[in-house]
């Protein structure tokens, strides 16, 4: 447990470093980079001295270690807001897309995945399987512009996009859900294939408990269990996923900050939002893990 | 019957690249007097808002998508196989420091580690294949180091060590050549994967340049005229859509083929 924690430790200071780093040793000068070649030299030390580009590497790092303890990422340069009120302001709106895309993905896949692994070798599964192919396929960039064409422009039943009206995150939500539906179906088929397989299934079957009984009460939380494990990666995968859906629909949560930031040039924002989309991760996925080890007593006892 | 159908569309894909300069195609000239038209006998797939022939376009964008994602797949499978293969096999203190690394650059999202690199690299075809390998090559290394630390253990190894190979004869010889067939596996999904994130940092501007075609920069372009003008985004995203697929099915039947176990999680 301790090693682990000590572990868990070592990756986010690697995590915190890495994202310092890509910002700073990166060849290119960012000033150059923002203000343009026809900058006047003295605009320039001006926005070094602003960025503090001016002082040495490890003072620079020092200083971004101590405002991160702090919760300070510095400021703006579009709009000389704090970053941290920025990020704050914007994760309501990226928790509430990534929550009902997470709850349509479980609610999608675990019925086609029990459908699949139930009727395995029918119709049914290879049909299930071929749609959650078809799912890991499409990607999210195009599937939203074409969810936009068919159900706003043309059958007028959703916004075209933003968060304001009332349905609005239905678009967003199922543009960002597919894949990771499609993944866990294979998953929870995969899964549910081998806890039958196994000798108690047997057992029950021969005491003559219903298949239903088997499925949903004897095989069905075990078979979950490693699906857990799963649900975490594809956390990441998730928030990641949620810049581009963001985009797409105009959604204000914080990928469509990281590119709006992006293309202002607006370093500190975009290093404030990067780390705290892979901080979050890090941290859901250690969590999943010791959910994992609370839930399975086989790992506990490893 | 579907490895049939990956196997037509990764060669059509091939072919259509290989083809372009016969059919002397001319994917950035503008046609002002046929802007935005629809698909039809003078044109094709259609022109986009500056008149320029989507399907034309299209066939830009397929050599984009081939050159990136054969580039980056062979850079990080290489890279990877042969850092994770040091890693498991030298063990001590090597190991340990690789696996640090591999963990912490799994601890991002791959995607959004890409598209901070893009970022910070600017634009441009080669940033396009440094910052998706990056992120890349850390799968690769992950299962060569796995492999390579049970492949250490098997009789062969010990007989050339016993014999007196040296180390690296040994990683050459005996334990990557040996390891290949799950690194093939991974590598024909990495081409799927690739793809995907070429045509999505394109898409997000981070990609291939204007007036350069790329399957994610149309689909970009095209968002802004889905009511007038629909085919300007529907083509690309189908071209991306069918060759993923194919690399996808591809990746499949080649696991069941080469009898490699689905890795779980």
């Amino acid at each position: 447990m301790l090693t682990r924690l000590i572990t868990s430790l070592v990756t986010l200071i690697g995590v915190v470093s890495l994202v310092f780093f890509l910002i700073h040793l990166i060849p290119g000068d960012p000033v150059e980079y923002i203000l343009g070649d026809s900058a006047r030299p003295a605009d320039r030390e001006a926005l070094r001295s602003e960025l503090g580009l001016d002082r040495p590497l490890p003072v620079q790092y020092a200083d971004y270690l101590s405002g991160l303890i702090r919760f300070d990422l510095g400021n703006s340069l579009h709009s000389k807001q704090p970053v941290t009120a920025l990020l704050l302001e914007r994760l309501p709106a990226t928790l509430k897309l990534s929550l009902v895309a997470f709850l349509l993905a479980v609610l999608i896949a675990l019925p086609l995945g029990v459908l699949a692994a139930t009727r395995s070798g029918t119709f049914w599964d290879s049909g299930a399987m071929t749609l959650s192919l078809l799912g890991v396929s499409i990607p999210n960039f195009w599937l939203g512009p074409m969810l936009i064409l068919l159900f706003s422009l043309w059958l007028g039943l959703t916004p075209v996009s933003g968060m304001e009206q009332p349905g609005s995150v239905v678009l967003p939500a199922i543009t960002l859900g597919v894949s990771l539906a499609a993944i866990l179906a294979r998953m929870v088929r995969s899964s549910l294939l081998e806890v039958l397989g196994e000798d108690y299934i047997r057992t029950a079957r021969a005491k003559g408990v219903s298949e239903q009984r088997i499925v949903w009460r004897h095989a069905l939380g075990n078979a979950l269990l490693p699906v857990i494990t799963l649900l975490g990666l594809q956390f990441g995968a998730l928030l990641a996923g949620s810049v581009i859906t963001e985009k797409v629909f105009s959604w204000p949560g914080i990928g469509l900050l990281l590119i709006d930031a992006i293309q202002q040039r607006d370093y500190p924002v975009v290093q404030g939002t990067v780390l705290l989309i892979a901080v979050s991760y890090l941290i859901v996925n250690r969590l999943t893990d010791l959910l994992y080890r609370v839930v399975d007593p086989r790992v506990r006892l490893e | 019957m579907s490895r049939w159908f990956a196997i037509t569309i990764l060669l059509a894909w091939v072919m259509a690249v290989l083809m372009q300069p016969l059919l002397q195609t001319t994917p950035d000239v503008i046609h002002l007097d046929a802007i935005l038209a629809p698909p039809g006998p003078d044109y094709w797939l259609g022109n986009d808002a500056l008149g320029r022939s989507v399907g034309e376009r299209l066939l830009a964008g397929a050599e984009i998508a081939l050159l990136v994602s054969v580039a980056t797949v062979l850079i990080s499978a290489l890279a990877g196989t042969v850092i994770g293969a040091l890693s498991g096999y030298a063990g001590g203190m090597t190991d340990i420091v690789i696996s640090r690394i591999i963990d912490i650059m799994l601890a991002f999202p791959g995607i959004l580690l890409a598209i901070a690199l893009a970022a910070v690299l600017g634009p441009g075809i080669d940033n396009l294949v440094i910052a998706i390998s990056v992120v890349g090559w850390v799968g690769y290394a992950r299962l060569a180091r796995a492999q390579a630390l049970s492949l250490k253990q098997r009789e062969h190894v010990t007989a050339a060590i016993a014999l007196g190979s040296r180390q690296g004869r040994i990683l050459r010889r005996h334990i990557i050549p040996l390891m290949l067939a799950p690194l093939v596996v991974e590598a024909s999904f990495g081409i799927a994967a690739v793809i995907v994130a070429e045509a999505g940092l394109s898409f997000l501007g981070l990609g291939v340049q204007p007036p350069q075609a790329s399957w994610g920069s149309m689909i970009r372009e095209g968002a802004d005229f889905l009511l007038v003008a629909p085919h300007l985004a529907i083509f690309p995203g189908i071209a991306i859509f069918l060759v993923v697929l194919a690399a996808n099915l591809f990746g499949d039947w080649l696991r069941s083929r080469l009898n490699v176990r689905e890795k779980v999680g």
